[in-house]
């Protein structure tokens, strides 16, 4: 039989296992700290990039349809129409017809500016911006209207437009949810809707220069 | 091989003990810090994150009631104030007063106006000044 010995030499004894266990104890607790500290941030830097992206595209969108109303000639017209879309939903277009030039440039003006809240398979819709060329034919003018685009805001849920005729009877302003052509041009024009990274709804009001 | 006497000394004596509590505790303070600039640094990005939002929705919002001015003006004299409660989360407070101005002459130009409009968005706020006729 063997037997074994144990040489005790003085300060060489290692750790207990309590030792050990508390120590790793420590150990998973700071690494826990670190993990949850570093995912968080990782996930707040995240949604914070996304908001920032989805903040900057919505004021580029307000500021080109700004642009858009405010350029509109004097024989412009506002309008807006429900079109179906490639899978059958209803597709609210806004219409700025006889639109002389775009953004202000006269060089790429000439027939209607179209703002469409496109349908996306994921239940969100993209505000995308046609433009249909002046005196197109009907071939044309569905080729156009078909065409990608140029998308401005996606994300966004349950657009609507709506269009200030004048007051109430109390004075509050009288918005109307319908727009059809031939309609004289409203005062305001204001588009409501939702996007995913803001808790808020947004709400925007775009002045249409009156016929002088 | 062989060991000198004063390997085994140094090894039983010194070397060998591990840390001290003094030695642990000033680790653990150095990790503390980094760990606490580390959610400073954070938080701070992220309040940083939210004013820019909220200051870009109180410039949207002033766009927006500026149109929105021009075509139902306030009241002259009174202040049309719309909580952000009610109003997609920015506060709205507009007003309208005679504004006295005089020409060249020394005359006053009759029917002037200035429009005063303020957004807030948490504690964010925006304003704007316009003479209208």
């Amino acid at each position: 039989m063997i037997r074994r010995t144990h040489l005790k030499v003085p300060g060489k004894e290692g750790f207990t296992l309590l030792e050990v266990i508390l120590s790793m104890g420590i150990m998973a607790l700071l690494a826990a700290s670190v993990y949850a500290i570093t995912s968080s941030s990782i996930t707040a830097a995240r949604l914070s990039m996304d908001q920032q992206l989805v903040l900057r595209r919505l004021d580029a969108f307000l500021r080109v349809t700004r642009g858009a109303f405010l350029n509109l000639p004097g024989k412009g017209t506002v309008s807006l129409q429900m079109a179906k879309g490639s899978g059958g939903e209803a597709e609210p277009q806004l219409v700025l017809g006889k639109v002389q030039g775009l953004f202000g440039i006269p060089s790429l003006g000439g027939g209607s500016l179209v703002l469409t809240a496109r349908a996306r398979s994921d239940g969100t819709r993209t505000i995308t911006m046609l433009r249909i060329p002046a005196n197109s034919t009907d071939r044309e003018l569905e080729a156009a209207m078909n065409a990608p685009g140029v998308p401005l805001l996606p994300k966004v849920r349950k657009p609507r437009w709506s269009f200030l005729a004048g007051a109430n009877g109390d004075g509050t302003p009288a918005w109307k949810e319908e727009w059809p052509s031939g309609s004289p041009r409203p005062l305001l024009v204001r588009l409501q809707l939702d996007i995913d990274e803001i808790p808020d709804s947004v709400e925007a009001i775009f002045y249409v220069p009156p016929i002088k | 091989m062989m060991m000198s006497n004063l390997d085994l000394k140094k090894r039983a004596t010194g070397c060998t003990q591990g840390f001290t509590l003094f030695e642990v505790l000033i680790a653990l303070a150095v990790f503390m810090l980094a760990v606490t600039g580390l959610a400073v640094a954070l938080n701070t990005a992220l309040q940083v994150a939210l004013e820019v939002r909220q200051r870009s929705f109180c410039r949207a919002e002033l766009e927006s009631r500026l149109a929105f001015c021009q075509a139902v003006p306030p009241p002259v004299g009174s202040t049309r104030v719309l909580e952000a409660s009610k109003n997609h989360g920015v506060k709205v407070e507009e007003f309208l007063i005679p504004w006295p101005l005089k020409n060249g002459k020394g005359l006053d130009v009759q029917g002037l106006k200035k429009l005063t409009i303020k957004t807030q968005s948490g504690n964010q706020t925006n304003s704007a000044e316009i003479i209208t006729n």
